[in-house]
């Protein structure tokens, strides 16, 4: 998707952790550590930013896919 | 005659590398395009499933309904070996949810990416100087023992804190703990029980004086036994899988990833004019090698679907990730050593789900503090035998090369 200024166009979205699951693997804190933080206690995933900027999106979405338990879920908005 | 085995549609499991020393059985490119799941014979004539598909094998291990421990009814054990010495291991590895986690977060506090930053310039230099010593004795060297082993040891010593008295009985121990094809049962059984009996010494000793909390085993000391939290007996076995899944995995890896540049000298020829490479190349070897190669082992606690195909309640499972890394849906041309491959971090080497490798960034940081610096440093490093006189390890649950001597 291109917006008409040629800028890639990205949904609205928010993100949503099921912490239970959280294996402290610390690859979302490497995709976008701008939004995602490790716990120093335990390596249990801290969400920075609850709503990010939708040109987080591929970020975003890349945490969600390297997580290796499922914590992250990538929520689009309505 | 035993006739089970010699059915071709339940074929027997574990199966050998018959098309190449670095490629898995040749028989999982067939299971994969046959179907999600291949029903497979063992050695005791039980029945397990084996899923081979990248997708699927990601499914599976994300499913809630399925048990790492080998005191679930219906888990299935690889061998004899396996069968006679899994119970024994109680740590995190065979643990299913809530205790897992409750164990897994003593330790994953160890391993975030700050304290990796912290371990950095220590994992180089230690590269450094067993290079520099490689260089000082003077060509040739079994790269295994001066290097690939030697590193990790030095790290899991850094990260836990006390060092092995004698690192040759920690080697010693640890290979005979995984020997999965050992016809002698009770060899196994003797070094974990004098493994455990050695960091039995190790834990007391930390215990009866814990320092401030500067080093892992002190932490666990004063945060989790002293609180009650952990027992003794915890924390050995805790200790014990740390000191060899520590070291070992981690050792074979980077045996075998200088082999994979040493057989491909034009992605070698790559990395050394694109450093920028190097953390690709990783994932690369990290996927072409899968070095936990009959893993994952796991039983059904519910019936569950996957890819449309049926696991009842009971059911052994191997989901096999050295399968996962090579379907063709997902990697181009899988059979290929590439290191631009585009998609190389999408293996599933360091497994998938609850028990993704906890020690995976520790790997990842000894990995490329190797990479970054031995072709720079030992330009002309080569093999020193013949490829074909090289002698794997066939036989061990971690895979790799015995000794790799080289020149350069």
């Amino acid at each position: 998707m291109q917006s008409e200024d040629g800028a890639a166009k990205h949904p609205e979205f928010h993100i949503k952790l099921h912490h239970d699951r959280c294996v402290g693997a610390g690859h979302c804190a490497a995709c976008a550590p701008d939004l995602f933080a490790q716990n120093p206690r335990d390596g249990v995933v801290i969400l920075l930013s609850p709503n990010p900027p939708s040109n987080r999106y591929p970020a975003v979405r890349e945490a969600e896919a390297q997580c290796p338990s499922g914590t992250i879920e990538v929520v689009l908005n309505p | 005659m035993n006739t089970p085995n010699t059915d071709v549609s339940e074929p027997k499991f574990p199966l050998a590398r018959t098309a190449g020393k670095l490629d898995p059985p040749p028989e999982y490119s067939q299971f994969r395009a046959e179907g999600p799941l291949k029903r497979v014979t063992l050695w005791n004539g039980k029945k397990a499933w084996l899923v081979t598909r990248r997708h699927d094998v990601r499914e599976f291990m994300l499913n809630p309904n399925i048990s790492a421990d080998p005191e679930t009814e219906g888990y299935p054990a690889l061998t004899p070996a396996r069968a006679a010495t899994v119970k024994s291991y109680k740590t995190i590895l065979t643990m299913d949810p809530p205790g897992h986690t409750k164990f897994r977060r003593m330790l994953t506090g160890e391993f975030t990416a700050q304290r990796m930053e912290e371990l950095r310039p220590r994992v180089e230099k230690l590269v450094d100087e067993l290079i520099d010593k490689m260089i000082e004795k003077g060509p040739p060297c079994d790269i295994v023992e001066s290097l690939a082993l030697s590193l990790p040891i030095s790290v899991v010593t850094l990260l836990i804190g006390v060092p092995f008295e004698d690192d040759s009985k920690l080697i010693k121990w640890s290979a005979d703990q995984r020997d999965v094809l050992a016809e002698d049962l009770e060899v196994g059984r003797r070094a974990h029980a004098e493994m455990l009996a050695y960091v039995d010494g190790i834990v007391a000793r930390t215990e009866a004086n814990p320092g401030k909390g500067d080093n892992m085993l002190e932490r666990l000391v004063l945060e989790q036994i002293q609180p009650g939290h952990l027992t003794r007996q915890e924390a050995v076995h805790m200790i014990n899988l740390l000191y060899f899944a520590g070291h070992e995995t981690t050792a074979n890896q980077i045996g075998l990833g200088i082999l994979d540049f040493l057989q491909n000298p034009e992605q070698r020829a790559k990395l050394q004019a694109n450093p920028t490479l190097l953390r690709n190349a990783i994932e690369e070897m990290l996927r072409y090698n899968s070095i936990t190669h009959f893993s994952s082992s796991r039983v059904a606690t519910s019936d569950i679907v996957i890819g449309g195909q049926k696991i009842r309640a009971g059911e052994g499972v191997f989901a096999l990730l050295s399968a996962a890394n090579r379907d063709p849906t997902v990697f181009a041309d899988p059979d290929k050593f590439d290191i631009e491959r585009s998609n190389a971090k999408d293996h599933l080497t360091f497994s998938f789900g609850v028990h993704h490798c906890l020690g995976q960034p520790v790997a990842r940081l000894e990995l490329r503090a190797v990479f970054e610096r031995l072709f720079k440093r030992l330009p002309n490093l080569r093999l020193a035998v013949p490829f074909e006189e090289l002698q794997f390890k066939e036989n061990m649950f971690v895979y790799g090369v015995n000794k790799l001597p080289v020149t350069w």
